[in-house]
């Protein structure tokens, strides 16, 4: 990291493009982003692909957040797709590899319209989520419902029991 | 807080609301598209359905309010988050060319579509000019 990459001022020259696309944010909410994405820098990210993400992000371009979460049984992994039909999405599992790819369609503009304002991003996606644990591939689930994709991965039983209480007893 | 969380902005609590829930709320992203006949706002909301949204229309605000899933399930444990789940609130002030009767509004995988047709008398008229 350079000295530069401290400054959160002037730092990226956005083209008229970008900035277009973007809100307008008050000084303040720009700081506040350039602090927490600098703090996201001294972290080593546990997902490989964060400073691709974090680029995609910038340009303005759809990617999906995510959140994880499991009991002894199953991981689940949830992502917000808003706007995304579910024929456009692909879920696949490569060993412990789960990929989410598809995309974010953008209405067809006709020719005397205008844009007033624009915030919600478009495009394609790929998000890969490293579960670190082999699952039961024969039942994995995904559903699709109000712009939110969920990924039930139940975990194989061995791995199941590796989580199992052990008895103490006395010797 | 990560950069990633900001992405969905928290709205400010208007100064005369205390908020009774604890839940977030968030600003959904929205694109505004202007046609010579109407205006058409599109509004991200994940987790929403069309049981629970409201659009509304006092004088000149309009409203959208959406009301999020609670994502983590029971039992579970969170082990990495990108972003939470909340409500989502965010008023517009309607220009008078708006008809405010003929606004509909259509909920699909998490998009809000409000379609606000501009009045007649603010829409540009062309005269046919005959020959005399």
């Amino acid at each position: 990291m350079s000295i530069r990459d401290l400054v959160p001022f002037g730092r990226e020259q956005r083209g008229d493009l970008t900035t277009a696309r973007r809100e307008a944010e008050s000084p303040f909410a720009r700081l506040h982003n350039e602090m927490d994405r600098l703090f996201d820098r001294f972290y080593t990210d546990f997902f490989g692909d964060r400073g691709m993400l974090e680029r995609q992000r910038e340009s303005g371009e759809f990617m999906p957040d995510i959140d994880v979460t499991e009991n002894n049984k199953e991981i689940r992994v949830s992502a917000e797709l808003p706007g995304v039909d579910e024929k456009d999405i692909d879920v696949e599992l490569d060993g412990d590899m789960l990929s989410i790819h598809g995309q974010k369609r953008e209405e067809k503009e006709t020719q005397n319209e205008q844009w007033t304002r624009r915030a919600c991003t478009y495009g394609s996606f790929l998000r890969r989520i490293p579960l670190g644990i082999t699952v039961d591939e024969s039942r994995i689930t995904a559903t699709f419902n109000k712009g939110i994709l969920k990924i039930t991965l139940p975990k194989l039983k061995q791995a199941e029991e590796t989580g199992k209480r052990i008895k103490v007893t006395p010797g | 807080m990560t950069a990633k969380e900001l992405r969905k902005k928290e709205a400010e609590a208007p100064t005369h609301v205390e908020r009774s829930e604890q839940c977030p709320v968030f600003v959904p992203p929205v694109d505004i598209r202007e046609s010579v006949s109407d205006v058409v706002l599109l509004a991200d909301m994940p987790g929403v359905d069309e049981n629970n949204v409201d659009v509304d229309l006092e004088g000149d605000v309009l409203t959208i309010r959406g009301h999020g899933e609670e994502t983590t399930p029971q039992g579970h444990s969170l082990n990495y988050r990108e972003y939470r789940s909340g409500n989502y609130e965010r008023s517009f002030t309607l220009s008078r060319d708006i008809d405010r009767e003929a606004v509909t509004a259509v909920m699909k995988n998490g998009v809000l579509r409000l379609t606000l047709p501009k009045a007649k008398e603010a829409q540009p008229k062309r005269i046919t000019v005959k020959a005399g």
